[in-house]
């Protein structure tokens, strides 16, 4: 799961569990960003993350710890997305 | 403080007409006028009756003028053009479109230049100390809406630049006159008999255009700036009753980037202030077809009873 980082700089703000919207330096653009990707990005902008599985546990915090597939399909689906949407790059 | 409405009309005119123009203090922003034309100095002398005139020797903000463009033309088909700082930003309109044209010559001159607030295209009003944003663009509702509320006991800020100071984040009072389009007019004399308009301009690019002064209380108080409360994004649907839903702040956020003139100067600052503004804020978007039922849905909102309101 070390294939994805997010880009240098990125702010994230959300609000309760609802939407987020990102602002993403190099392009000087701010995106509108589904709950799901502003909490990962919440995470995976914080100033301790350390770019591993262990810290995307995070929102699933206050329910059961999940397995390490349930794990993988959420971050895989996430990261897709903000591919898609240009708000993150997988490494090479 | 010399106001304008302590000028006779003559010396109104004969400063309009000088060198040094007419200086007048709208909100925290100077403004030093310069026409010859007589329909734009009556509204001039009409709609910014009360607003404060500043020496001769005052920091001026802005240096406009409206005139008659020279040439031939001006005997068969009369124009007028707005000058800023000796220069002419826009292509000339006909004639007797001066002072509609020196009103959004005035806004331009803010919302391109001054880049120490971050500027939304929103009506601005305050109510209990709490300011109500109104992002929108034309089209929407906003003036009519805005219009409305200040008949109702809100205090008008603005009805057409939201002013966001990003050191404290509150929004400074920028008020002038109020500009209404098309069957907004009629709709806001039905619902303030006591409304007094300026001239009715036809045929505009934006159609028919009338202006009413700002109240003097919000004149009076364009000190005070005000800490924002609401983010409401405003529609008009005819037909539609009252109705005020509840929006995700995210969304909101969006739709004040979108309404935004200069967020982008501000970089990460702006996306930081609006954050701000949003945390503070609650937002909604409502959708209304009858100023009266608005304005007690408004009265309802300001009293904190949103849930009542379909939050």
């Amino acid at each position: 799961m070390r294939h994805f980082a997010a880009v240098s700089g990125v702010e994230v703000r959300s609000w309760g569990d609802g939407a987020g919207v990102v602002y993403v330096p190099p392009t000087a653009k701010t995106h509108l960003v589904s709950p799901e990707a502003a909490a990962l990005l919440c995470i995976a902008t914080a100033p301790d993350f350390d770019g591993t599985l262990n810290a995307l546990a995070a929102p699933f915090a206050d329910g059961p710890q999940p397995s390490d597939d349930e794990l993988l399909a959420y971050t895989e689906n996430l990261v897709n997305g903000l591919v898609g949407a240009g708000l993150m790059y997988r490494r090479p | 403080m010399l106001t304008l409405d302590q000028l006779s009309y003559d010396d109104t005119r004969h400063r309009l007409q000088g060198r040094d123009g007419l200086r007048l203090r709208m909100g925290p922003f100077v403004a030093q006028i310069r026409t010859r034309l007589s329909n734009v100095a009556r509204s001039v002398a009409s709609l910014y009756a009360g607003y404060p005139v500043v020496d001769d020797d005052a920091f001026v903000d802005f240096q406009v003028s409206v005139r008659k463009p020279a040439g031939l033309r001006q005997w068969t088909h009369p124009q007028v053009t707005f000058g800023f700082d000796g220069q002419e930003p826009f292509n000339p309109l006909p004639g007797d479109q001066g002072f509609p044209l020196l009103e959004w010559g005035l806004n331009w001159c803010v919302y391109a230049n001054c880049h120490q607030y971050l500027i939304l295209h929103a009506a601005v009003l305050e109510r209990g100390g709490r300011a109500l944003i109104l992002p929108a663009p034309s089209g929407s509702g906003k003036s009519t809406l805005c219009a409305g509320l200040l008949f109702a006991g809100w205090r008008l800020l603005s009805d057409e630049l939201a002013l966001i100071c990003p050191d404290t984040g509150r929004l400074v009072p920028h008020p002038r006159p109020v500009s209404l389009k098309n069957d907004s007019i009629d709709v806001i004399r039905r619902f303030a008999p006591q409304v007094r308009f300026g001239s009715r301009v036809e045929e505009t690019v934006k159609g028919v255009v009338a202006h009413f002064a700002a109240p003097p209380d919000a004149i009076l108080k364009s000190n005070e700036h005000a800490m924002p409360a609401w983010v409401v994004l405003p529609k008009y649907s005819a037909g539609c009753p009252a109705t005020l839903q509840a929006l995700d702040k995210a969304k909101g956020f969006m739709q004040l980037v979108q309404n935004a003139f200069n967020y982008e100067v501000f970089g990460i600052e702006g996306f930081r202030l609006l954050g701000s503004v949003m945390d503070r804020c609650a937002c909604f978007s409502f959708e209304y077809s009858r100023v009266p039922e608005a304005v007690d849905m408004f009265a309802r909102l300001a009293d904190g009873q949103a849930a009542a309101c379909g939050r």
